[in-house]
């Protein structure tokens, strides 16, 4: 279904094109391999569509403006019902995984931060946990952000989660803190990387390997 | 007497899983991932004080382990394993104990992002299951012996990106 959005970008078609084609084509499971594996079905679609004003003898340029403008509206007549079944179905599982594994990210950075404040012990550690967790949550923002571009949901989920309960006074406590963490960072990554798409299994792959190695610097 | 009902196969009773060759030729790099960092192990035990013994046989074992199992996987699915070469040539030459800790460090990060790229290259449940404990055991490794080392940080946030 997602093929369509290859029939603008591949064939780099009119800006205008492209620019409303994207929002009703980019749909959360239209990832780079959804695109490469379905290649050949929309510029297929494509070629045929064009062949027909070329064909003729001595086409003007202007004629073959107006006819590749005209098969784009076509097309996108085409492209709206497959889209909007594209997105249905995008929609229905809920918000993005990814999406839930960056707020968790962030709200550990915002813990293991104020943990480093709070015990200088744990503060190397804690800081490299910081900012490891900080940059998996940009990651997977990034990845939310480039398949549903509009980023109308949780982008200030920073306010919301760091509103962290008071740093622990004692050492042993904060370590465990940080370890839990960091354990159930790792699981719900691991439940996840089973049922992604090949790009995103990489990502989550590499996230879980990042918290399973933060709890080694812990250590 | 009793003749078996269920066709012997490398995989021991498992049935030969085929494998797109996008996912073979990541796993055979994984393999020689896993080949090269076995040499590696062998070539700084010569470097490294007694205290890393331990160490040196975990991860020798681990990437033994790790390299059988993916020789059976490639094997059900019935193709050749890549095998180990003769020798490897460590980018820097290994002469002490820090460039020794440098290079196993180097050969451990070298496998992780085999195994990504197969986690990238893989649909199948069991090669993902298996890529993602290579990637994660190697990571975490590899932490190990950069904490050895005195680096900081001990690990990147995403171990495995290329």
């Amino acid at each position: 279904m997602c093929q369509a959005g290859n029939v603008f970008t591949d064939r780099g078609c009119q800006a205008y094109l492209v620019s409303s084609a994207e929002q009703d084509v980019r749909a959360p499971e239209c990832g780079p391999d959804g695109v490469s594996a379905t290649a050949g079905g929309g510029l297929a679609g494509w070629r045929t569509v064009r062949r027909g004003p070329a064909e003729g003898d001595g086409v003007r340029v202007g004629v073959e403006r107006r006819a590749v403008l005209r098969a784009g509206l076509v097309v996108l007549a085409g492209v709206g019902p497959l889209a909007a079944g594209c997105t249905e179905q995008a929609v229905d599982p809920g918000p993005d995984p990814l999406a839930v594994l960056a707020e968790t990210a962030l709200a550990d950075a915002a813990e293991a931060e104020s943990i480093a404040a709070a015990l200088p012990t744990l503060a190397p550690a804690a800081g490299v946990i910081a900012a490891a967790r900080r940059e998996h949550a940009a990651a997977l923002r990034a990845e939310v952000d480039r398949v549903r571009p509009t980023g109308t949901s949780t982008s200030d989920a920073t306010s919301t989660t760091s509103v962290a309960a008071p740093a622990p006074t004692d050492v042993a406590v904060g370590s465990t803190q940080l370890q839990i963490a960091l354990q159930e960072a790792e699981k719900a990554a691991v439940e996840l990387v089973a049922t992604l798409p090949r790009h995103r299994a990489g990502l989550v792959g590499s996230l879980a390997a990042g918290c399973a190695s933060l709890r080694e610097v812990l250590a | 007497m009793t003749t078996p009902s269920v066709p012997i196969t490398p995989s021991g009773g498992q049935p030969a899983a085929s494998l797109p060759a996008d996912t073979e030729a990541a796993v055979q790099a994984a393999l020689g991932a896993e080949h090269a960092v076995i040499w590696i192990y062998g070539l700084v035990s010569a470097f490294l004080p007694e205290g890393y013994d331990a160490a040196i046989a975990s991860g020798l074992d681990a990437h033994r382990a790790r390299r059988d199992g993916t020789e059976r996987l490639l094997a059900a699915a019935g193709k050749t394993p890549q095998p180990a070469e003769a020798a490897y040539l460590p980018p820097q030459p290994v002469a002490d104990e820090p460039s020794a800790l440098a290079v196993v460090v180097l050969a451990e990060t070298d496998v992780t992002i085999a195994w990504r790229a197969v986690l990238e290259r893989c649909d199948d449940a069991s090669v993902r299951g298996a890529a993602l404990a290579a990637l994660t055991e190697s990571a975490v490794r590899a932490t190990r012996w950069r904490k050895a080392a005195g680096q900081s940080p001990a690990t990147p946030a995403l171990p495995g990106t290329p």
